[in-house]
């Protein structure tokens, strides 16, 4: 099962109703609160930081019985130093982004925390391309 | 504690979810940034805030969060409140601020379950490590953190909601 949405940079009010859509097809496709909890919060944090970072972008999802694979693409500034950008408490955010309780330098940690595998590629002047899997705990996850 | 109970603590109104005022909560956490929030919280928790943005009740709804409390007297639009109400998350304002509110709540036996990570996180080391071999841009990192076993969480019989990794600590509230 495939699911693909749209986001726009700096649309806030349509920021996270990807990752929302998402949750919720989870659900109901059977996959249990945890793993849909911790793949919504990666697809939140991927949309936010297209919202926030980037001109535009696609967050799409790949079901599957073993493992939920969430890539998040998107045209934009590109990430110079990815090392830093990993780092806790580094952010580029500007300060309007922080007035709304963002840009604390956490998003793309919490996106490795939060899954079983992280992948991160990006290109200054072209955009940032970010997969991350989370495998699924069982067989018969999926009803 | 049931909502209903912080409710009467803190001398709280409710604006949307009342149907959800015995619902039983097991913990909180005081939070004015929602990186936070999403970094260290865990599911079916109580959040308190002054952080009056629609992204407040996503990221809630994202966080299996059971209710949002907003302090300090503020006041969420109609707007915020009818996305809360779809969401399902019950919303509570309350006038006393943060502190305050968080102090009468743990006074009377509501405590904080975070996740801060009070032990050594898992893996942040390594990301810079192969990362840093090719830091031009269109730079590639590829890490995994599926094979992490995890540390000490050192807050009970938590398996179940605690984020994938190595968390923990005995902090009780963010």
């Amino acid at each position: 099962m495939r699911l693909e949405c749209k986001v726009t940079g700096g649309d806030f009010q349509a920021a996270g109703e990807a990752a929302a859509k998402l949750k919720r097809t989870l659900r109901q496709v059977g996959i249990d609160a945890e793993t849909a909890r911790r793949a919504a919060i990666v697809a939140y944090e991927a949309e936010m930081n297209i919202v926030i970072h980037a001109f535009r972008g696609v967050l799409s999802v790949d079901i599957s019985p073993e493992r939920i694979e969430i890539v998040a693409d998107d045209e934009g500034p590109g990430i110079p130093d990815i090392p830093l950008a990993m780092q806790e408490g580094y952010s580029t955010a500007p300060e309007h982004i922080r007035e709304m309780g963002f840009g604390a330098g956490l998003g793309l940690p919490n996106m490795k925390r939060y899954s079983d595998e992280f992948h991160i590629e990006s290109t200054v002047g072209r955009g940032t391309n970010v997969r991350m899997v989370i495998n699924l705990p069982s067989k018969g996850s999926l009803t | 504690m049931r909502l209903r109970d912080v409710m009467r603590i803190l001398d709280a109104t409710v604006l949307t979810g009342e149907d959800k005022l015995d619902q039983e909560i097991e913990a909180a956490c005081g939070c004015d940034l929602i990186s936070d929030l999403l970094a260290f919280t865990r599911a079916r928790m109580l959040v308190l805030t002054g952080l009056v943005t629609p992204q407040i009740i996503r990221a809630a709804e994202m966080m299996d969060l059971l209710g949002i409390v907003f302090v300090r007297g503020k006041k969420p639009t109609p707007e915020i409140v009818a996305m809360a109400a779809e969401a399902g998350i019950p919303v509570l304002c309350t006038s006393y601020p943060l502190y305050e509110s968080a102090g009468l709540l743990f006074e009377a036996g509501l405590r904080g379950k975070c996740a801060w990570p009070c032990a050594e996180d898992d893996g942040g080391a390594a990301t810079s490590a192969s990362a840093s071999a090719s830091p031009s841009p269109g730079t590639r990192v590829d890490t995994s953190t599926g094979t992490d076993t995890g540390t000490s969480t050192g807050i009970g019989s938590d398996t179940d909601d605690k984020p994938h990794g190595a968390r923990g600590g005995s902090c009780d509230a963010p």
